[in-house]
Parts: structure tokens; C-alpha cells; sequence
């Protein structure tokens, strides 16, 4: 039973405010507000409570989506719907953001009207609920070049027929075809990688989580077959014969998925709702089928001039062919670094010391398979002794690995029955990102 | 969730099963150095080709054996058909005369006949002309061949003269290993495999290897049917060329096979699915190439005639006793082979043991046929005897028809008998034999151990090592066997071989589908019996029979140093090297005191001490003079010692200084020395070892490393497998040593196969007592032998106390014949009798404790140190 549910920006604007059963007043949000940011840390406890009152809050797209209860109901229902009711805005309104959220308010009210009913959850499945919801979605889309590459002149085969920018996905389900609402499905294979990488370069823990998520635009669509690399194994049972290709130590499904065909022929069965789903989560762990995709040299020493040098070479392991991008190399440094001055290979990387976190960040916006990068850092210790040298932790590394997944998951085919008529258009995209990966030093 | 930059790709619209991402399998072939070979598209052909051409000693050796073969193909194709159409042979045998007006000499020109007569007689004979038609067809097939061969070797040969840097006169004198480390070396530069940046010596082998190795997993399954139990022959195995070649067609690389080119499996097979479906397709398969088989066989059988007509007449008519001589059949070669060997290895290897494998087979004579021979070959011999008298005398003898050819008849007849009486100073000890031959060929049945002497035995050996005959024989009914075969045997396994086929494939990234066994792989075809124990995780379908897996592993790690296996294997690998050392030299360092010592060490002892009666009993007839023999035997120790630093195992020079160490014992140690390596090679002289270290004494190091280490694994084998019963051979094989000779004690055993053998033979089935000829005969030198062994073996000295004075008669006696032969050693008639006093240590040693059992096996090695004592303390 949910008496209010609200959403604050993270500056603790109230963008949305709707109270079911009038139970508390509004003032509840700003007791809320001020709990949220009195306490230190990156997490605030999920469930906080004022007087008889209980929040329950999930931090999704920058912003808080808080329901409030009295009564004694399950903190993990109400966490659910909360997770649920985000994954509908988003996918009604293309993205979460304050901006598509302040935009949207009368969508995201019609939602809230239409999902809870007196503090009582009703639905939250897409089908139900397009029948019901009847506004449009304002959509901001910034104007971009891409845009207009699209046209092809003279029926010309362009680049957009191959590739979709990545904010492709990022729109409402509910749109009217001028916004070039057509029927679209979107195939997400996400990994992310968790990895510590001891000082002589062993590697001592790798983790892979991954996840298929299935974005479908589709207004009508019965069944839709997803196709898995054939090789593909789970548990260690099965290593052996043919097919070592790509395991997985275990894996679960969503609850629409059937699985008759996933044990000889490794296709996924689904009637896909409209909106987002994942439909499949898998995981290994301690094992990479190949080389971590990093490595780092470090050279650390003190100059003449009391200065910390630090060299660091990064090699980038993948095939030759992949890159990686919006890698980010964070070291900390001693305590009282100064300032920084920084050799870095090319110009388009860069560099920055971080004060507060006590941190370079080194950036390097692309990084192809195979090839190497130096930087020379040397930094400004006052007062440099040889038990601050060690304080030079850990290095941690963001980035993200496009058109590659390092289980080697891969999505054969796609496909929809009845057949569409009109072109649909399936589209993939495989990502491995870092979750944490650790270069101990 | 995060927000991330990576574009979504079009999912190309496929309804049709479509390999994954079909774009990620076009490889990105980076730009730069671009060489010829770079990116070559069949590998596998590639490598072949390139080990072809080094096996065949160059392009020019090549392509002249080639042309001859052509030439020599249409020579005797139309000298025949010459000499069956063209000849009057009445006119050659004198039958008819010729009118001569001059002289009355026949000239062979008169005996050919008219051309158009020829021709005519020719087209009339419609045999002589299907004959023809198929020997033309082929010819033709083999000169395209031959054309297109050229092509290509012409381009192996720029890969060898400007990737490799070899010319082609070097070839010859460079070895195979050498070739192969510069491919791997070159990779890194042309980068002729893209999936990979560096190629390991794996990679080749498994490319070069690859259908090979699959066969040979199918015959250590027992998958093919080659076994087989007709009626009358009992078992039986049969595998023909031809047989092979329909495998293979059916297999590999026909129409409709199961593999989509030379490097991948097609993709249905990989999956368990439909193995029904795949299984019953297979089966109507092999029933159609059976059908085809059958239908063929007409033109197949005659093939095979003329085939074996061409091939052999020549040898046979050169030197007749080719035929009786036997050859490693094929069957054998499959079953020997190891997982990623080359021909020339198996080759080389099988070779090696071809002299003791015949040698063994050669123990066998039936007596029945000893005693007709004998008698036909003194009626023939006194008949000969009559005939050569008379032509002494008068030699117009030979004008009287068929004297010539009854003589020639009768020789031969004389010839063949000979052949059947054994040798009767010959003595053979097949226990010792069959050691030998495990020795070179590595792999053995269990229940051959200790069963050596047993004429079953005798008969699985000759599955693997048959008669020339016998092998031309099977390749000439062939034709008629293989389609029955095919329809009603190969046929029923369709199921079996596609389960095969999807178990046991595995891809090997920049190799393609390559079988899994080949991959050596411990963990996943370990048989626990065969030092995997704990290691192998193998359910028992997966397991490789006869410790192949762990034998091949051992053999690829030893011939290819460089090799870098995986982390188990290199475990695997050197545990195993790290015990045999640590054996070789605890058995060698402290068996004259340790009796008590527990049994790994009565291994190395006994397997180092068994071959080496053999050998130095070889050295010693080698060399007339002992201390000769000891000359080349220090030798070979001491160079085997130099090359031991280079080697990666140092087990062997471990046990040579220890046995040096040791030192009353110097022949011991000679005898070990010379007991792992081959003969050729210590026998061959100190010039070979102290000159430079070439590759080839190398690799002939390496071939004797891994005899010790397969010897090392069977007798482990035969320890783990067996206990109880091992203890009963060891004590067999003890009381033989202690009695010298007991045949009574022998015929006591359960044996009831003991009395097939030559009674002729003196101890027959007796081991004979290792060592007690060589040291004995070097004991003369070396006085210091006597104490150390004397009071070293306080213990057992009570026991052996009693035959010392029938030892020392041996032993002397044995000194003044000092040619042996090999595998065996000569001896006098009168001997026998004298030894055939019964040891009354006998019943006592039954009852002792089993590990003294054990422990006897050391004194195997020790007991000629204790005769030769005793001897020298009298």
C-alpha cells in the first residue's frame, strides 16, 4: 500500500508529487530531501523512516524515485514497483532524465494514475497499460549531423543502414510516425567486466556479468526467437567436445522465455512486450575465455628534484580490429601532490589531477587493439618520503568495449513470427564495460 | 545503467541458420609488410606440401623420383604387354627353327614377331586391351597429377629458398625440427596464419596431422572395424590400403563427407541434435560408397595385380626372401603411431625395432614343421649333393635337360627348409625381445607382459608385424573384402562414428577442427591407469587406451623442446621426468646395499637392467675383445653425459655418474649406459659423439629418452594394474635368474602353452640371468667387482651360495666363446645338463614376505655381480 510517490531531482526539485491517500502531507518531501543529503557516503539506506512514516527510494537517472508508506507492506514490493514504474517512464518517455521527466510531467501522471490505484499496485505491464495511456511523449532530441546523414540521396546506401547511433534506442515506445516511430527492435549484449590484476600481471580475480536486453518498438509481435551462438555451454559440465567457444558458469532467464529450443539449438523464445526487458542474465567468474584486455607497466621513482615520476605503459590486448574508447585511468597519488605535469603520447588524451580524490585521471578517448601508450607524469610532493611512494595505489580503469564481448556471446539471428511486413528493423549492440578493473601496482 | 557510446549494428536479416556474425569471421588483414606468404588461405595443404618436400629431400630429388616413376610405369606396362603379345616364345625355347640361310645362331630379334601381327594379336585380346585402358587412365591421372604437383612444389620451393632461406641442396641434411623452427620463426614476420601471431610447433603438427590423428583415435577406440573373427582364422585384423582410402573418402574429404574442407567439420555435425538423422545419412552413405566398391571391384582387383605385379615382381625377382620377411602392417602403424607423429618419426621409430621384432617372431618355429624340414632338407640336400658331384665331374651334366633347373629347384627348396630349422646355438629369450621392442614402438596390450613366450602373443604380435606376403596377400583381396566390409560392418557403427566425430572435435584457434585427443590433453583423456591418476577428469568413453594420451604427450614434449605446453601438461611432464630421474639414479646409486628398498626403484632397476644384457651381450659380440667393448661403452656413457646438460631431462646423466660413482661396477654402468640408448648409436663410435652436437644425435638422444620413459610408464602400468599377478611374474622371472636354468621349475608353472616352445632351444623360456655373460666377461678386468658385490649382498649371498660353482662354470665357459649373438647368447651343448640341478632355496623363497618379491626384481640387475663374486671369492 503506497500512500505517496514523488520524484526529486538530484538537487531536490520536486518534479513529480502524488499522493494516493492523503495520509502525510507534502511537507514529507522535504524530510526526505534532507535525510537523503545528511547523510555522508555515495549510498543512503534504501528504506529510511520518519516517525511512522517509511521511505523507500531508488536513485535512477540522476534522479530519486520515492514512494512512501504507513502501513507494514513489503519494502522489496514497493522497491520492485519502483524499479518497474522507472523502467515504464523510461521506456514511455525514451530516457531518464530530469529534463525528459520535467518535460513529460503529464505522461508520467497518467502513468502513476493509471499503475496505482488508492495506494494499491495495479499493473505495470506495457500491453496493459497502452491501451490506456494516450499521451505523447516530447521527446528532446538534440539536432545532430547524423540526423541528416540519413537521408540517402537517391536511395543511396548510407552509413546509417549499417550502423544506429546508440541514443537510437533512447526513444518512447508510444510515438506517432512522424517521429519516425517505426517498428524497430534493439538487442543489447552487455558485459561488465570486474578484474584484479596483481602487481607481477596475474590475473586474480575476473569476474564477467552479462546481460541480453531486448528493446522492441514493435506494436504488434507474437513471437520473436533469439538465436545464441550454438557454442555456447553453461557450467563446466560441458566444456568438453566440440564448443568450448563460449560458457558461462550459469545463467537466468526472464520469466517470458521459454526455453524448449535453448537445449539443442540455443534460441531463446519470447513474446516481447513493448518496452525494455532483460531477457537473459549469465555470469562467469574466474575465468576469461582470453587475455584480460588491459596491461600496465608502471615505472615509479623519485627524481633529483624531489619530484614523484611516474611512467606508465598500457597495452590494450584486444584483436586489432576492436578499440577500445572513453578509457579512463585513475591513479592515486600521494597525499599532498601539488601539481601535475604531464608527457602524454598523443594530444587527443589528456590528464588531470584530481585533488579531492587524491587522483590522476588519465583519459584516452580511443585505444585500439594491440597497440601501446606511454605517459610520463611527474608530480609536484612537497615533502615526498618513501613511505608516501606507496601510497601510489592501485590503478583503477573505466572503458567501455564496443562490438565485443569477451565471453564471445554472440546473437545469431532474430527472428519474428509472423514475419513483419513492412522492413524491421533489428538491431545489436554488443558492449563490454568495466565494472572495476584493477591494475595493482 | 551507464551510458554508452557504442553504435547498434544491423542485425542482418537472416532466416536461415547463418553462422554467427558472419562480418567477424572476414579476418581484418592488417596492411604493411605484405608478403607472399603471407595470409596463405590452406594452411594444411601448405604444411603438408612443406613437410613433403623436406621429406623428399628437395624439389629436384622430387621431381626426378617423380618423372622416373612415370617412365618407369609405361616401361612396364608395355613390356609387358610386349612380352605377353610379341614374343614367339617357340622359337626362344628352340621348339620351332628359324630358316637362316647364313648361320644357324637364333638372334633375339627372330623371336619377336612382326609388328602388324603384334597389333593384331593385341586388339584381339580384349583382356590385354581393358588392361591397357586402365593403365592408361591412370598413367594419365598420375601425369596430371604430377603436372599440378609441380605448380605447387615449384611454389614450396621459393618458400623455402626465400621465406625459409634454405636452398634446396641443404634440404637434404637439415632435419625436420629444423625446418619447422624456422616456419615459427618466420611466422612472426609473414605471419602465414592470421588467426594467431605466433605459430607453436603444435599448430603444425596438428594442421600436417590432422585426419592422421583422427584415425589414430579411431583405432585406439576401436571404432573402425579391422577386427574381425571369421570362422576358420580365428581373430583377425584386416586393414588394407585400400580399406584406408575408403575411411578416408568416407570420412574426410569425399563428396558428402564430414568435414566441409580440409580444416573444419561441417557445422550439423557439431551439434547433438539430430545425430539420428546425421547417423542414418552416414550409414546410406557408406552403403552407396560400398555399392560403389563393389561394382568397381573388377577394374579394382585387377589394379591391385597389375599394381602389385609392377611393384614387387622386381623385388622378388631380386632377392626372393623379401617375401618371407615381414614389414609393420598397417594396421600396426596406426595402432603404434602416437598422437602427433610424423611419418618420419613413426618411421624411424619402427625401424628401430624392426631388428628385435623380427627377431622375436623368429623364436617361433613350430617343431612339427622343424622335424619335416629337417627331413626334406636332407633328401633334397643329398640329392643336390648327387647332382653337383656328377656336374663336378663331368659338367655335361648340365646339357641334360631340367639338371640346371632341378638344381636351382632344389636349392631353393634346401633354401626355405633352412629357414624352418632354428639355429641351434641360437638362444632366444622373448621376455627380454619383447622389452626391446616396447623399447622402440611404445605401445604394448597389458596382458603381454610376462605372457611373452605364449604363441598367443606371438600371433596379436603379428597382427602389427605380418609377413610381406601376407601383406600383399591382403592388399590383392582387398577389393573383393573392403566393400563387404563397408556394407555390413562400417555401416552398423554410423551412430558411434558421428558421436565421435561431435565428442571428440575440438576448434584450436589459427588451427581449425582438429581432434581432441591430438590436443594431449591430460586432464581430458588421461587414463588413470597410466600416471593420470587424480589428474584426469576423462569419463572412460574419453579416456585414450593404452596411455596413448600420456604417451604421446611424453613423446611430442620430448622430440619438439621448444614446445611450450599448457600448464597441467607441463606438470604432467615434469613430474613424470623428475620420478624417472629420481629413479634412475636411486636404483642405480643403491641397489648393491638397499635390497630392502620399496618397488618404484626396482623399477627404473629393472627396466634399465633388462635390455641391457641384450645390448652389451651385443657389444660383446660386437667386439671380440672385451675391454674393446668397454672402450666404446665409456664412451657412449661419457658423450651421453656431455648431452645431457643440453637436454632438458638429466635423469640419464644422473644415472650414469651414479653408476659411475658406484665404481666396481663399471660394467654396470656400461651396461646401463648402453641399456636406454640404441645400439647403432653407442656402437657407432667416440667420433660421432665428440664431434659437434648435430640435431641428429639430438634427436637420436631424444628417441632413447623417450624409450626409457615408455618403458618407465608400462612397467608403472603393469605395477598399477597388476599387483597381485606382477608379483607372480617377478617371482618367475627371480627364480629364473637364481636357478640360471630350471626348466623343471618352468614347467611347473600353470603354462600350458610353455611346451610350444623349441625344446631345442636351451632355456627358452627362461629369463636369462642379465649381465651374468657381460660382467663375467669384463670381470676379468675389473677385480674390484668381486668384493663390492660380495659384501654388498650379505643378505642374499646365502641363497645364491649354492649355484655359485655351477655360475662359475658358465661363466668361464661363456669367456671362451665371447661372439653372442644378439638376443640371446651362445652356448655349448653340454651345458645343459650340467645346470639342471634344482635350487633347494627354491620352497624358502616362496615363502617369503611379498615385498621381498619386489625387491628381487633389483637383484635381477645384481645377481651377476653375486655369481661373478662368489666366483672370484673362490
Amino acid at each position: 500500500m503506497i500512500s505517496q510517490v514523488f520524484i526529486l531531482s538530484s538537487k531536490g526539485d520536486h518534479l513529480i508529487y502524488k499522493d494516493f491517500r492523503g495520509e502525510a502531507g507534502s511537507d514529507v518531501v522535504g524530510i526526505f530531501y534532507e535525510k537523503v543529503t545528511a547523510l555522508t557516503g555515495d549510498q543512503p539506506p534504501v528504506v529510511m523512516s520518519h516517525k511512522d512514516l517509511h521511505f523507500v527510494h531508488v536513485r535512477q537517472g540522476g534522479l530519486y524515485w520515492v514512494a512512501t508508506t504507513t502501513a507494514d507492506s513489503s519494502p522489496f514490493t514497493i522497491i520492485e514497483f519502483l524499479n518497474r514504474f522507472t523502467a515504464l517512464v523510461k521506456d514511455y518517455c525514451g530516457s531518464l532524465s530530469e529534463k525528459s521527466v520535467q518535460m513529460n510531467f503529464a505522461l508520467i501522471y497518467e502513468l502513476l494514475d493509471e499503475v496505482v490505484d488508492y495506494g494499491y499496485i495495479q499493473t505495470t505491464s506495457s500491453d496493459v497499460l497502452k491501451n490506456f495511456i494516450q499521451t505523447e511523449a516530447v521527446s528532446s532530441r538534440p539536432f545532430s549531423l547524423f540526423d541528416l546523414s540519413n537521408v540517402g540521396l537517391f536511395g543511396a546506401e548510407t552509413q546509417q543502414s549499417k550502423v544506429a547511433p546508440s541514443s537510437a534506442a533512447t526513444r518512447p515506445i508510444q510515438s506517432s510516425r512522424e517521429q519516425g516511430g517505426k517498428s524497430e527492435i534493439f538487442v543489447d549484449v552487455i558485459e561488465r567486466m570486474s578484474v584484479v590484476i596483481g602487481t607481477n600481471g596475474v590475473l586474480m580475480k575476473a569476474d564477467v556479468e552479462g546481460e541480453i536486453r531486448v528493446k522492441c518498438y514493435m506494436p504488434s509481435c507474437s513471437e520473436m526467437r533469439i538465436g545464441l551462438n550454438e557454442e555456447f555451454s553453461i557450467g563446466k559440465s560441458q566444456l568438453r567436445g566440440y564448443g568450448a567457444a563460449v560458457r558461462v558458469d550459469e545463467c537466468s532467464f526472464h520469466q517470458a522465455v521459454r526455453l524448449d529450443e535453448f537445449d539443442s539449438h540455443r534460441i531463446l523464445r519470447l513474446c516481447p512486450s513493448q518496452g525494455e526487458q532483460t531477457v537473459m542474465q549469465y555470469q562467469l567468474s574466474d575465468d576469461l575465455p582470453s587475455a584480460p584486455p588491459f596491461r600496465l607497466f608502471p615505472t615509479i621513482e623519485r627524481d633529483s628534484g624531489g619530484r614523484l615520476l611516474m611512467y606508465l605503459k598500457l597495452r590494450c590486448d584486444l584483436p586489432p580490429k576492436s578499440a577500445a574508447i572513453n578509457v579512463c585511468a585513475t591513479i592515486p597519488v600521494p597525499k599532498g601532490s601539488v601539481s601535475l605535469s604531464q608527457e602524454l603520447s598523443s594530444p587527443d588524451q589528456s590528464a588531470e589531477l584530481k585533488l579531492q580524490n587524491r587522483a590522476v585521471d588519465w583519459k584516452i578517448p580511443r585505444f585500439p587493439g594491440g597497440t601501446q601508450l606511454s605517459a610520463l607524469f611527474k608530480l609536484e610532493v612537497p615533502g615526498l618520503s618513501s613511505a608516501s611512494m606507496l601510497e601510489v595505489g592501485p590503478v583503477g580503469l573505466s572503458f567501455e568495449l564496443p562490438k565485443l564481448t569477451v565471453t564471445g556471446l554472440q546473437i545469431r539471428f532474430l527472428r519474428l513470427s509472423p514475419i513483419q511486413p513492412g522492413p524491421s528493423q533489428r538491431w545489436v549492440r554488443y558492449v563490454t564495460h568495466s565494472d572495476s578493473y584493477t591494475i595493482r601496482i | 545503467m551507464a551510458h554508452f557510446d557504442t553504435e547498434y549494428q544491423r542485425l542482418e536479416a537472416s532466416y536461415s541458420d547463418s553462422p554467427p556474425g558472419e562480418e567477424n569471421l572476414l579476418m581484418h588483414v592488417p596492411e604493411g609488410a605484405k608478403s607472399q606468404w603471407h595470409h596463405i588461405e590452406n594452411l594444411d595443404l601448405f604444411f603438408q606440401r612443406v613437410y613433403n618436400l623436406h621429406q623428399k629431400n628437395g624439389f629436384t630429388c622430387m621431381l626426378l623420383g617423380e618423372i622416373f616413376e612415370l617412365v618407369q610405369l609405361l616401361f612396364v606396362v608395355g613390356f609387358t604387354v610386349f612380352l605377353a603379345n610379341c614374343v614367339d616364345y617357340d622359337i626362344l625355347f628352340a621348339n620351332k627353327f628359324v630358316n637362316h640361310t647364313d648361320s644357324s645362331k637364333v638372334t633375339l630379334p627372330d623371336a619377336f614377331l612382326p609388328v602388324d601381327v603384334c597389333s593384331a594379336r593385341i586388339r584381339d585380346n580384349s583382356f590385354v586391351i581393358f588392361v591397357l585402358i586402365i593403365s592408361g587412365v591412370f598413367w594419365l591421372h598420375r601425369l596430371v597429377k604430377f603436372i599440378y604437383n609441380v605448380c605447387c612444389y615449384w611454389e614450396i620451393r621459393s618458400f623455402y629458398i626465400n621465406a625459409l632461406k634454405m636452398t634446396m641442396s641443404e634440404l637434404p641434411y637439415a632435419t625436420w625440427q629444423e625446418v619447422q623452427a624456422r616456419i615459427v620463426e618466420i611466422q612472426k614476420e609473414h605471419q602465414i596464419c592470421i588467426h594467431k601471431k605466433e605459430l607453436t610447433e603444435l599448430d603444425i603438427y596438428h594442421r600436417i596431422l590432422r585426419f592422421k590423428n583422427y584415425m589414430v583415435a579411431m583405432v585406439n577406440k576401436s571404432l573402425l572395424p579391422v577386427r574381425f573373427r571369421p570362422p576358420v582364422l580365428g581373430e583377425c585384423v584386416f586393414y588394407t590400403r585400400g580399406l584406408k582410402y575408403n575411411f578416408e573418402l568416407i570420412f574426410f574429404w569425399g563428396p558428402g563427407s564430414l568435414f566441409e574442407n580440409e580444416w573444419s567439420l561441417k557445422q550439423e555435425y557439431k551439434r547433438g541434435g539430430n545425430r539420428l538423422e546425421l547417423a542414418d545419412r552416414l550409414a546410406s552413405r557408406i552403403l552407396w560408397i560400398g555399392i560403389a566398391n563393389l561394382l568397381l571391384c573388377p577394374v579394382i582387383l585387377v589394379w591391385q595385380i597389375l599394381y602389385a605385379f609392377f611393384s614387387y615382381t622386381e623385388v622378388i625377382k631380386r632377392e626372393p626372401g623379401s617375401l618371407g620377411a615381414r614389414c609393420w602392417s598397417l594396421y600396426g602403424r596406426c595402432y603404434l603411431r602416437h598422437f602427433n607423429e610424423l611419418d618420419h618419426e613413426l618411421m624411424s621409430r619402427l625401424s628401430k625395432g624392426y631388428k628385435a621384432a623380427s627377431k622375436y617372431m623368429n623364436c617361433f618355429l613350430s617343431p612339427l614343421l622343424t622335424v619335416v624340414a629337417k627331413n626334406v632338407a636332407f633328401f633334397a640336400g643329398s640329392l643336390l649333393a648327387v647332382l653337383i658331384a656328377l656336374t663336378i665331374y663331368d659338367e655335361d651334366v648340365l646339357a641334360v635337360e631340367h639338371v640346371l633347373s632341378s638344381i636351382t629347384l632344389l636349392g631353393v627348396c634346401i633354401t626355405v627348409c633352412r629357414s624352418f630349422i632354428p639355429d641351434k646355438h641360437m638362444v632366444f629369450c622373448p621376455e627380454q625381445l619383447l622389452r626391446v621392442i616396447l623399447a622402440h614402438i611404445h605401445y604394448m596390450p597389458d596382458h603381454w607382459q610376462g605372457n611373452a613366450h605364449r604363441y598367443e602373443t606371438r600371433d596379436q604380435f603379428s597382427q602389427l608385424f605380418q609377413y610381406k606376403a601376407v601383406f600383399i596377400l591382403e592388399e590383392l583381396i582387398s577389393p573383393v573384402v573392403t566393400p563387404i566390409i563397408l556394407i555390413f560392418c562400417l555401416r552398423r557403427k554410423s551412430l558411434e562414428i558421428i558421436d565421435f566425430f561431435r565428442n571428440f572435435t575440438v576448434e584450436v584457434v589459427g588451427v581449425g577442427d582438429t581432434c581432441s585427443f591430438a590436443q594431449m590433453d591430460i586432464r581430458q583423456h588421461g587414463h588413470p591407469a597410466w600416471m593420470s591418476e587424480g589428474k584426469t577428469e576423462a569419463s572412460i568413453y574419453q579416456q585414450a587406451e593404452d596411455g596413448k594420451t600420456e604417451l604421446s604427450l611424453m613423446h611430442f614434449a620430448i622430440t619438439n623442446p621448444q614446445w611450450h605446453p599448457p600448464q597441467e601438461t607441463t606438470h604432467f611432464i615434469s613430474q613424470l621426468k623428475e620420478r624417472v630421474h629420481r629413479e634412475a639414479t636411486g636404483a642405480s646409486d643403491t641397489h648393491p646395499l638397499s635390497l630392502s628398498e620399496s618397488e618404484p626403484r626396482s623399477l627404473i632397476a629393472n627396466l634399465l637392467g633388462g635390455p641391457s644384457t641384450l645390448n652389451s651381450v651385443h657389444f660383446g659380440r660386437d667386439s671380440s675383445l672385451t675391454n674393446h667393448a668397454a672402450a666404446g661403452l665409456s664412451d657412449g656413457a661419457s658423450a651421453l653425459r656431455s648431452l645431457s646438460p643440453i637436454s632438458s631431462s638429466l635423469h640419464l646423466k644422473g644415472s650414469l655418474s651414479a653408476a659411475h660413482r658406484a665404481g666396481h661396477t663399471s660394467a654396470m654402468s656400461k651396461a646401463m649406459a648402453s641399456s636406454g640408448t640404441d645400439a647403432r648409436t653407442v656402437s657407432s663410435g667416440s667420433s660421432a659423439w665428440e664431434g659437434q652436437l648435430t640435431s641428429l644425435v639430438l634427436s637420436e638422444y631424444a628417441s632413447t629418452e623417450m624409450s626409457i620413459h615408455a618403458l618407465y610408464m608400462h612397467e608403472l602400468h603393469k605395477q598399477q594394474s597388476r599387483g597381485e599377478h606382477s608379483r607372480h611374474t617377478w617371482h618367475r622371472q627371480e627364480s629364473d635368474e637364481s636357478s640360471d636354468s630350471v626348466p623343471d621349475e618352468v614347467r611347473s608353472e600353470p603354462n600350458p602353452h610353455s611346451r610350444n616352445f623349441p625344446r631345442s632351444h636351451t632355456f627358452p623360456t627362461t629369463v636369462p640371468s642379465p649381465s651374468a655373460i657381460p660382467t663375467s666377461a669384463s670381470a676379468t678386468s675389473s677385480t674390484m667387482l668381486g668384493q663390492g658385490g660380495a659384501s654388498s649382498q650379505s643378505s642374499t649371498q646365502q641363497r645364491y651360495s649354492g649355484p655359485a660353482t655351477d655360475s662359475f662354470g658358465a661363466g668361464g665357459k661363456v669367456v671362451r666363446s665371447a661372439r653372442v649373438p644378439m638376443g640371446g647368447w651362445a652356448e655349448d651343448g653340454q651345458a645343459a645338463p650340467r645346470r639342471h640341478e634344482p635350487l633347494p632355496e627354491e620352497s624358502s623363497e616362496d615363502e617369503m614376505p611379498p615385498h621381498v618379491h619386489k625387491v628381487n626384481a633389483v637383484c635381477v640387475c645384481v645377481m651377476g655381480y653375486v655369481d661373478v663374486a662368489c666366483l672370484h671369492c673362490k
